[in-house]
C-alpha cells in the first residue's frame, strides 16, 4: 500500500462537528473521511478541468443544477 | 510516484512447490498491454476448444471478449485502483476496483461504505476449466485478499461487492466467490445483465484473510 504522511488539520468546532457527524454516520476513521473527500475533490477538478460540468438531479422533482466548484 | 510491488508466494501446480511472484498495486500502460496480448489468444483458443469438444455456448466462460486495454486511460483515476500478480515474467491476473461509489447492501452493513471488484481475471493458463494443466495456483485468490487489504487500508473493514461472472459448479466464479472468498450471494441485487451480486463482510473479510489460497 502506498506509504502515508501526517500532517496537522486545524478546523472550527462546525467543521470538526461535520467531520464527526460522517465519520459516525459511514463507521470511518476521521482520516479515512479526509482521504475521501480530497479523492472525490481531485476527480471532481481534474473532470473540471477538462471542461466538463459536474450536476446534480432530483429525479423526484425532475430538476437538474449545475454545481460550480471553485 | 510508482509504488514498489509486493513479493509474493503462488502454488507452483506443475510441482507442488510456491514460487516467489510480485504483487503490484498499480499498473502502467506497458504492464497492460502485455498482459492483454499474452491472454487474448490463449483464452480464445481454449474457449474455441471447449466449444469444439462439445460445450454448448451457454456453458462456456463469458469473459471471452474482455480487453483490459480499454482501461488504459483509466489507470491514473484516483477512484480506481489496479491490481496485477506477475510470475515467470508474465502477469497471471488482473484485478479493476472502485474505491468510491459503493455502499453495502447487507443487512448488517448496510450503507456502509465497501471497496467494488469491477474486473478480476486470471489468466487462462491458470484457469483448470480452460487449461489442463494449470500452471499456478491460487491467482485470484491473492488478488480478492488484496482487495480487502485495500478495503482495510481505506477504513472500509474489509468490506467487498461485486457481481460475479455466471457459473455455480465448483471451480466456476460464483462457487469462488462463496466458498473461497466467503462472500454471500445476493439474489435481489442482480445487476441488469442478470450478474448475481456478491458481498463480502468485515467479519467474513477476517475469516478469508486467515484462509489459505485454494
Amino acid at each position: 500500500m502506498a506509504d502515508k504522511r501526517t500532517m496537522t488539520l486545524n478546523l472550527t468546532d462546525e467543521e470538526m462537528n461535520a467531520l464527526d457527524a460522517l465519520s459516525n454516520r459511514y463507521d470511518m476513521s476521521k482520516t479515512a473521511i479526509v482521504r475521501k473527500a480530497l479523492r472525490m475533490y481531485q476527480m471532481i477538478d481534474s473532470r473540471l478541468q477538462r471542461g466538463e460540468k459536474l450536476f446534480l438531479e432530483d429525479e423526484a422533482e425532475k430538476k437538474k443544477s449545475e454545481l460550480v466548484v471553485l | 510516484m510508482t509504488r514498489s510491488p509486493i513479493t509474493i508466494g503462488l502454488r507452483d501446480l506443475h510441482n507442488g512447490g510456491v514460487v516467489d511472484a510480485l504483487l503490484h498495486t498499480e499498473l502502467s500502460e506497458a504492464q497492460i498491454r502485455a498482459a492483454q496480448e499474452a491472454w487474448e489468444p490463449v483464452r480464445k483458443a481454449a474457449i474455441e476448444n471447449l466449444h469444439a469438444q462439445g460445450q454448448p455456448l451457454e456453458a462456456l466462460p463469458k469473459h471471452w471478449g474482455w480487453d483490459w486495454r480499454r482501461k488504459i486511460n483509466r489507470l491514473d483515476d484516483p477512484l480506481l485502483g489496479f491490481y496485477g500478480i506477475e510470475c515467470e515474467g508474465k502477469m497471471q491476473g488482473l484485478l479493476e476496483l472502485a474505491k468510491e461509489g459503493h455502499l453495502a447492501k447487507l443487512p448488517e452493513q448496510k450503507g456502509r461504505p465497501l471497496i467494488y471488484v469491477k474486473y478480476i481475471e486470471v489468466a487462462a493458463w491458470n484457469i483448470k476449466v480452460l487449461a489442463p494443466n494449470p500452471r499456478f495456483g491460487g491467482v485470484g485468490a491473492r488478488l480478492m485478499k488484496a482487495a480487502v487489504e485495500l478495503s482495510l487500508s481505506e477504513d472500509c473493514k474489509g468490506r467487498l461487492g461485486l457481481h460475479s461472472l455466471p457459473g455455480a459448479n465448483k471451480g466456476d466464479p460464483e462457487w469462488f466467490y462463496q466458498h473461497v472468498c466467503k462472500m454471500e450471494p445476493m439474489e435481489s441485487e442482480r445487476d441488469g445483465e442478470g450478474l448475481l451480486y456478491f458481498e463480502l463482510t468485515a467479519q467474513r473479510a477476517q475469516e478469508f484473510l486467515k484462509g489459505g489460497t485454494q
